[in-house]
C-alpha cells in the first residue's frame, strides 16, 4: 500500500468537499491532495538547513521545488513550508525520515489547518485586486513568489504558480466564508465586463451632432 | 415639447435617445448627457429648493462642485438622496425626484421660511432654542431637522453590492484634463505603471467644454484619441467615473469608482468599488473650480457659472437660456459670450467688473450691451431669472446669467495631510503650498496654471519630474509635450458688489447676497459672525455653516474668505483656509463597508463537527468568529434549560462529548521550550515530564492574569499549549513577541495548530470506556494513564491522534485530538460507539454550567482586572523563577488582602434566579457605588444541585464563607440574599476527575 494511503476506519472530509467553480474566465478549485508541513529553525542555521534540504532553501518571499520536500515556501527567515503531493495527515514524520539530519529543524504538519484554493484564468488578477492588498504585478510578484497577507479579515498565504494562476492558502475553518468572498467578486467581475465595454471614450468627431 | 433648448454641436450621441423622469414628468435626453444637461435641454430650470430658506434653485455648475441641483435618484430601496444632477449620467428609465420640499417643487410650503429670513440668520438656533433645556433634543432639533435638510434615505436595506480593492502604480494621475492627459501620455510612453483617474465619465476636462485646439486638432478630439492611446498601453490604466477622494499616509489614495451608476441597477455587479491606490508618485491635476460673485439675489434659477454655461453649450449642445447675460471679472466671461454667440444664442449683455476694454474679437456680440466697470446689483424672477438690474438702474432681460468670479485651483488633495495652500495674487486664488503628501506634485490648473498651453507643458513636465527619481525608468521615450496656445486669462479680484454703491441702496439693504448656495449662507451671515466674535475662519465655518455639507464649499469657500477678510479688516492670506479633509466628494457608507455586511460582516469559522451538529439539532452561538453548538435540542424539549439540564445530567452520570477545537493550540518546539514556558507562565513547566500535562496561568507584564490553559509535554523538546478560545490569537501574538523580541537567543519555535486538530472533550464517569473503544493500543486505565497524562497515539485502526486526560467539567475526562479532516468522522464514531454507554453531545451552555459547578474560570473571571491571587491561584506564581508579570504581581496594590476574591454564591431562597452582573452589598446598606463589595461574574442553574449558583468576586471572599450579603441588580430591579460559599460546588476534592 502506498505510504500516504490511510487504512484506518475514519473518513476524511475537506473544507469545501472538493468544490470547483469555473466561469470560463476564472476557475477555482479546492486542492485536496496536498500536504503542508512547516520547517522551523534558527535563522542562524539557514546554511545547515539548506544543506539538509539538498542545497535548496528559498529566500523569504519566494518558493522553489525541492526533490526532498516538494515545493518549499520561504515565509519567514526562520521558517519554510513544504507543499507536497500527498493525502497523508502526518507528512511531518515522512519528511523527517527523508532528511539526513533533523537536528535544529522542527517539523509541524499543518495540512489540516489550511485549505488550498487554486485560482486561475484570464480575469483572476482582476478578481484578486479586489481581495488581496498585495501588488501582484509580475514585476513585483513574479511566478513562484509567495507572501503572507490578509484577505477578507483572514490570514492568507498567496503563491503565484503562473502568470494567471495563484494558490491561496487559507485557514480551514473559515474557508466557506473565504470562498463566498471570492465567488462574489468573481461574479461581479464577470458581470461587469459588458458594463465596462460601453466605457470607451467616444470621439466627438464621430458623434452625429 | 422636449429638448427645446438643444443647439447644434456637442458631444452627445443624438442617435441614442433616452427617456427619464423628473418629479414624475416624462422627458428625453441623449446618451452622453448628464441629468443636469438633459433637464436644461428640456427647459427645466427650477430643480431644487435651498437648504434653509427653501428658495427656488437651479443648476449652477456642470461638475462635482454643484451646490444646488441635488436630487434623489431611483425608487424604493434604491432611492439615493443628494445626487448631484451635474454628475449623474443620464440612462434609460432614470427616475429623478427633487428633494427638500413640502408640496410640489414650484409650491413648496416651507418657502415661508424665506419670508421669515430676517429671523433666521446665522446662529439663530443657538440663540433661540435655549429654553427649556429638555426641549432641544425632543422638540426643537426634530422640528428643525424636519424642516431643513437634504434628501431622504430609503430606510430599507441597500440591495446593491459594493467591492473594495487595491491598486498599485509608479505614478497616479488625479484628473484627466489637459494637464493630466499630458502627464499620462508622457509617463505611459516611459513604460512606467500609470493609473489615470477621472471622476467624469469622459476624459478631457475643460477640453470637452471649450473650443480649444491641441496639436492643431480639436481639443476634445485630441482628448479622445489620446485617451484611446493610453488605453492601448498595457502599463496604463485609465479609470473614468473614479473620484480620488483622499490622500493618506505613505502614498495611499482612496478612490471611489462608480461602476453601474450610469446604467442603473445591474444584477450581480458591484455598484461601486472603493479602491485603495498605493502610488510611488502622484501628479495632482484636478483642475480648478470657477467661483461666483456675490450680488443681491444671485441665487435665482438661471444664474450659473460662466464656465458651466460654456460646458452645456459646447459639450452637451444645450443652451442654458435663450437670452443670456454675462457678469465677469476676467476674460473667461468674454469667451463665454463669444461661444454662445457662435451657437446662435442671444447675448443681451456682458458686464465686466473691470475697467478694461473687451479682450479679443467682439464682432459676434453685436446687439449685446457691453458694460465696463459695471455690476449686477439685483435680479428678478421667482422660479426662473427674468432680468438683471445694473448699477445704474438699467434692467436687462435675461433668462440666464453667466457669472465668472475667477477660478480656484482644486488644492484639496494636496492639503489632506495638513498642507496649507498659499495665496497667489496674480490669479487671486490659493494654490498648493506647504508640505504636500509624500510623492505628490501638482500640475495644470490645480497648480494655478490656468491657461491651456502652460497646463499641457506643466502636466508633461510634472510626470517626468515625478518619474525621474524612480529606478529603471527611462524618460527618453516620453516625447515632447502636446502644444496649444495660451488663451488670455487676466483676472482682477472682484468678490461682491459693494454695499456702498449707490445702486445697492436702490435695491434695498435688506436683500441678501449669497455666498454658499448649499447652506444658504449670505454676506450678512458672515458679517454677523465677525460682529459676534466668531472671526477665525474655523469659527466662521461652524457659526454660519459656510463650506459644510455635500459640496464642502467648493464654489463658496474663497468667496467667503474674501467677505470675511473685508468684514474683519484682514487680507485673505492672513485669514487662511479651513482644514481640508477627505473626502473630496461624498463617499457612500455602503462603499466603505464593501462586502462586510450582514452575515458576511466577518468570516465565520466552522468547527469540524459543524455538519454533524447541524444534522443533530444544534443551536449555534457565535464565539468570536466561531459558530459553536450551544445545545442539542431533542424532541419534546420546550426550553433550552431542559436541554442543557439533560446534557449536564447525562454527562455527569454517563458520558458527554463536546467539540473543543476552538480552544487555541500552539505547537512549541525547540531545545529551549521549557525555559521559554517558564518565562511566559507564572508557574514552572521545565520540570514537567514527557507525557504529562500541567495547568498554567499566564500574566501580563503588569501582573494581572492574562490567560489560562493547559500545556502538554508531548515529546522531548515539544510542548502543546492550549489557550482559551477568545485569547487564541492574542496569546500567540504575545508569545511571538516574546520569542522574537525579548529572547531571540532561545531555540524555540511556535506554530498555531488550532485548526490542524479536531479536538473533543469526552467527559463523565463512563468516558474511559468510550475512549477505550476508540484508541488502538493505549492503556487508558487510571494507573497507566492518570489524571493530567498525555500521549501521542492512534485511534480507529491507525489514525494519528493525541490524547490528554484533562477536565474542564470536573468529571473523569479526556480530550482526544485527530487531524481536522477526520473530525466529522470521529464525532460520528464517538456517538455510535458511545450509544450503549449513554453518550450525549453537549454544547457550550452545558460546558459553562459544568465549569461553574466546578468553579473553573473563564473570560468572565479573567477580565484583565483580576490577578492570579484574586482567582485563588496566587500560589501558582512561582517566586523561584522570573516570569512575565511576576515582579508587578507582587505590587502592594495587587497583594492587598482587601481585594475582591473569587468565591461561590448560593441564593438563600433556593428558588431565586441569580444574575451575572449583580453587585454585592452588605445587608442594610444603600445600593450605591460606595457600598459596592464586588460583583457576580458567572451564574448558572445547576441541575446537579437543583438551584441557581454563581461565581463572583467579593472583598476578602475566602474569609467570608458562610456569610450572607445581597446581590443587587439595580438595572433589572432585582435583589437576592446570597450565601458566600466555596467556588467548587461539585466534587470539591477532585475525586471524580482522578477516578
Amino acid at each position: 500500500m502506498p505510504e500516504h494511503m490511510p487504512n484506518h476506519a475514519l473518513q476524511p472530509t475537506t473544507a469545501l468537499g472538493g468544490r470547483t467553480l469555473n466561469t470560463g474566465s476564472v476557475s477555482i478549485y479546492e486542492v485536496t491532495e496536498r500536504a503542508l508541513v512547516s520547517l522551523a529553525f534558527k535563522a542562524s542555521d539557514r546554511e545547515h538547513v539548506s544543506a539538509v534540504l539538498g542545497g535548496s532553501l528559498p529566500a523569504v518571499g519566494s518558493s522553489l521545488a525541492s526533490h526532498l520536500a516538494g515545493r518549499l515556501l520561504g515565509l519567514q527567515i526562520d521558517q519554510t513550508w513544504c507543499l507536497i503531493e500527498s493525502t497523508d495527515s502526518a507528512m511531518d514524520k515522512v519528511i523527517a525520515r527523508k532528511l539526513s539530519d533533523t537536528r535544529g529543524i522542527y517539523l509541524t504538519d499543518q495540512s489540516d489547518a489550511w485549505t488550498i484554493l487554486a485560482l486561475s484564468g484570464d480575469t483572476c488578477r482582476q478578481v484578486l485586486e479586489r481581495l488581496c492588498p498585495l501588488d501582484l504585478d509580475e514585476s513585483v510578484f513574479p511566478i513562484d513568489a509567495v507572501a503572507r497577507t490578509v484577505i477578507e479579515h483572514t490570514g492568507v498565504i498567496i503563491l503565484r504558480t503562473g502568470r494567471d494562476s495563484f494558490e491561496l492558502i487559507t485557514p480551514r475553518s473559515s474557508t466557506a466564508s473565504f470562498m463566498h468572498a471570492i465567488e462574489t467578486v468573481v461574479e461581479h467581475v464577470r458581470n461587469e465586463i459588458p458594463v465596462r465595454s460601453q466605457d470607451r471614450q467616444q470621439d466627438p468627431t464621430t458623434s452625429n451632432a | 415639447m422636449s429638448n427645446v433648448n438643444r443647439v447644434a454641436g456637442g458631444q452627445i450621441e443624438r442617435s441614442r435617445k433616452l427617456s427619464f423622469s423628473f418629479d414624475g414628468k416624462r422627458l428625453t435626453g441623449y446618451s452622453g448627457d448628464t441629468l443636469a444637461s438633459a433637464l436644461l435641454a428640456n427647459g427645466e430650470v427650477l430643480v431644487g429648493r435651498s437648504f434653509k430658506y427653501h428658495r427656488p434653485r437651479g443648476i449652477v455648475s456642470a461638475g462635482v462642485e454643484e451646490p444646488n441641483a441635488l436630487v434623489e435618484i431611483g425608487t424604493g430601496p434604491r432611492r439615493d438622496p443628494n445626487v448631484r444632477a451635474t454628475v449623474q449620467e443620464l440612462h434609460e428609465g432614470l427616475v429623478a425626484t427633487s428633494q427638500n420640499r413640502r408640496g410640489s417643487l414650484r409650491h413648496d410650503l416651507m418657502a415661508i421660511n424665506d419670508l421669515a429670513s430676517p429671523l433666521l440668520a446665522a446662529g439663530f438656533y443657538y440663540k433661540t432654542f435655549m429654553w427649556p433645556k429638555a426641549f432641544w433634543e425632543k422638540v426643537y432639533e426634530p422640528a428643525i431637522r424636519h424642516s431643513a435638510g437634504l434628501g431622504r434615505l430609503s430606510m430599507e436595506p441597500d440591495p446593491d453590492s459594493y467591492d473594495k480593492g487595491f491598486l498599485f502604480a509608479d505614478l497616479l494621475i488625479i484628473g484627466a484634463g489637459p494637464a493630466g492627459l499630458a502627464a499620462a501620455l508622457a509617463a505611459g510612453r516611459t513604460g512606467a505603471r500609470v493609473i489615470l483617474c477621472e471622476e467624469d465619465f469622459k476624459t478631457g476636462g475643460r477640453l470637452n467644454a471649450e473650443r480649444y485646439s491641441v496639436d492643431d486638432a480639436d481639443a476634445a478630439h485630441w482628448a479622445a484619441t489620446t485617451t484611446e492611446s493610453l488605453r492601448n498601453m498595457s502599463n496604463v490604466r485609465v479609470m473614468t467615473r473614479t473620484s480620488v477622494y483622499g490622500a493618506y499616509d505613505h502614498g495611499v489614495y482612496g478612490a471611489l469608482e462608480r461602476v453601474t451608476d450610469h446604467v442603473g441597477a445591474v444584477t450581480g455587479c458591484a455598484r461601486q468599488v472603493l479602491w485603495r491606490i498605493r502610488a510611488t508618485r502622484c501628479v495632482l491635476s484636478a483642475g480648478a473650480t470657477e467661483r461666483p460673485i456675490a450680488f443681491t439675489n444671485n441665487d435665482r434659477p438661471g444664474i450659473m457659472l460662466a464656465g458651466a454655461v460654456r460646458t452645456y453649450v459646447n459639450r452637451f449642445g444645450v443652451a442654458p437660456g435663450k437670452r443670456v447675460a454675462v457678469f465677469t471679472n476676467n476674460d473667461d466671461g468674454w469667451r463665454t459670450a463669444r461661444d454662445l454667440a457662435a451657437a446662435s444664442i442671444e447675448i443681451t449683455a456682458v458686464i465686466d467688473a473691470r475697467d478694461v476694454p473687451p479682450p479679443g474679437d467682439i464682432s459676434a456680440l453685436q446687439g449685446a450691451r457691453l458694460v465696463r466697470a459695471g455690476a449686477v446689483v439685483d435680479t428678478h424672477g421667482r422660479h426662473a431669472l427674468k432680468n438683471i438690474q445694473l448699477a445704474n438702474g438699467d434692467t436687462i432681460p435675461a433668462d440666464c446669467l453667466a457669472v465668472s468670479g475667477g477660478w480656484n485651483p482644486n488644492v484639496h488633495l494636496s492639503c489632506h495631510q495638513r498642507g496649507r495652500p498659499t495665496w497667489r495674487e496674480d490669479i487671486a486664488s490659493f494654490v498648493p503650498g506647504g508640505v504636500l503628501p509624500t510623492g505628490m506634485s501638482v500640475a495644470g490648473a490645480a497648480n494655478g496654471e490656468l491657461t491651456l498651453g502652460t497646463a499641457l507643458r506643466n502636466g508633461h513636465n510634472a510626470a517626468l519630474a515625478a518619474l525621474e527619481t524612480l529606478p529603471s525608468i527611462s524618460l527618453d521615450a516620453a516625447g515632447a509635450p502636446p502644444s496649444a496656445e495660451d488663451e488670455s486669462g487676466f483676472v482682477e479680484a472682484y468678490w461682491r458688489v459693494p454695499e456702498k454703491s449707490s445702486a445697492f441702496r436702490l435695491s434695498g439693504a435688506w436683500k441678501r447676497q449669497w455666498v454658499d448656495y448649499q447652506n444658504d449662507v449670505t454676506v450678512k451671515d458672515i458679517k454677523l459672525s465677525v460682529q459676534e466674535g466668531f472671526s477665525a475662519v474655523e469659527h466662521v465655518k461652524r457659526y454660519t455653516t459656510l463650506g459644510m455639507a455635500t459640496d464642502q464649499g467648493k464654489t463658496s469657500n474663497v468667496l467667503g474668505l474674501a467677505v470675511l477678510a473685508d468684514a474683519s479688516g484682514r487680507s485673505i492670506p492672513e485669514i487662511g483656509t479651513t482644514i481640508f479633509r477627505p473626502p473630496w466628494t461624498p463617499v457612500p457608507i455602503a462603499a466603505l463597508a464593501g462586502a462586510s455586511r450582514g452575515a458576511h460582516f466577518r468570516p465565520t469559522r466552522l468547527t469540524p463537527s459543524h455538519t454533524w451538529a447541524t444534522e443533530n439539532g444544534a443551536t449555534f452561538v457565535e464565539v468570536g468568529n466561531w459558530l459553536r453548538a450551544q445545545w442539542f435540542s431533542q424532541p419534546g424539549e420546550t426550553t433550552w434549560r431542559q436541554t442543557v439540564d439533560r446534557e449536564v445530567t447525562q454527562t455527569r452520570t454517563a458520558v458527554g462529548v463536546c467539540d473543543v477545537t476552538t480552544l487555541g493550540k500552539i505547537d512549541i518546539q525547540g531545545t529551549d521550550s521549557g525555559v521559554f514556558l517558564d518565562r511566559v507562565y507564572a508557574n514552572t513547566f521545565s520540570t514537567l515530564a514527557v507525557g504529562k500535562v500541567r495547568y498554567g496561568i499566564m500574566l501580563r507584564e503588569d501582573g494581572f492574569a492574562m490567560d489560562d490553559g493547559t500545556t502538554a509535554h508531548i515529546a522531548q523538546d515539544h510542548y502543546i499549549m492550549t489557550t482559551t478560545t477568545a485569547n487564541a490569537v492574542p496569546v500567540f501574538r504575545h508569545l511571538e513577541f516574546c520569542r522574537q523580541c525579548l529572547w531571540p537567543e532561545l531555540d524555540v519555535h511556535l506554530v498555531s495548530t488550532t485548526e490542524a486538530w479536531a479536538q473533543y472533550a469526552i467527559a463523565g464517569p463512563r468516558s474511559r470506556e468510550l475512549v477505550a473503544r476508540i484508541v488502538d493500543d493505549l492503556d487508558v486505565s487510571n494507573e497507566a494513564f492518570p489524571f493530567m497524562g498525555c500521549a501521542e497515539t492512534t485511534v480507529c485502526c491507525g489514525l494519528t491522534a493525541r490524547l490528554f486526560r484533562i477536565s474542564f467539567s470536573g468529571e473523569l475526562a479526556y480530550e482526544l485530538a485527530v487531524p481536522t479532516r477526520y473530525g466529522d468522522s470521529l464525532m460520528r464514531r464517538l456517538m455510535s460507539e458511545g450509544k450503549s454507554l449513554g453518550v450525549v453531545p453537549y454544547g457550550t451552555e452545558a460546558l459553562g454550567v459544568m465549569r461553574i459547578e466546578k468553579g473553573h474560570c473563564t473570560g468572565n473571571e479573567l477580565t484583565g482586572q483580576t490577578t492570579a491571587a484574586d482567582i485563588g491561584l496566587g500560589r501558582m506564581v512561582s517566586q523561584k523563577k522570573d516570569s512575565i508579570g511576576n515582579a508587578l504581581s507582587q505590587r502592594p496594590g495587587l497583594k492587598d488582602p482587601d481585594r475582591p476574591q473569587l468565591v461561590g454564591f448560593k441564593p438563600v431562597d433556593r428558588n431565586a434566579q441569580l444574575r451575572a452582573g449583580a453587585h454585592f452589598i452588605e445587608k442594610g446598606a444603600a445600593v450605591v457605588t460606595a457600598n459596592d463589595q464586588g460583583w457576580m461574574s458567572s451564574v448558572a442553574y445547576s441541575p446537579s444541585l437543583g438551584h441557581s449558583i454563581g461565581l463572583g468576586f467579593i472583598r476578602r471572599g475566602q474569609e467570608r464563607i458562610g456569610e450572607r450579603v445581597r446581590a443587587c441588580d439595580p438595572l433589572r430591579g432585582e435583589e437576592h440574599d446570597v450565601e458566600i460559599c466555596s467556588a467548587h460546588f461539585v466534587d470539591p476534592d477532585g475525586e471524580r476527575l482522578r477516578a
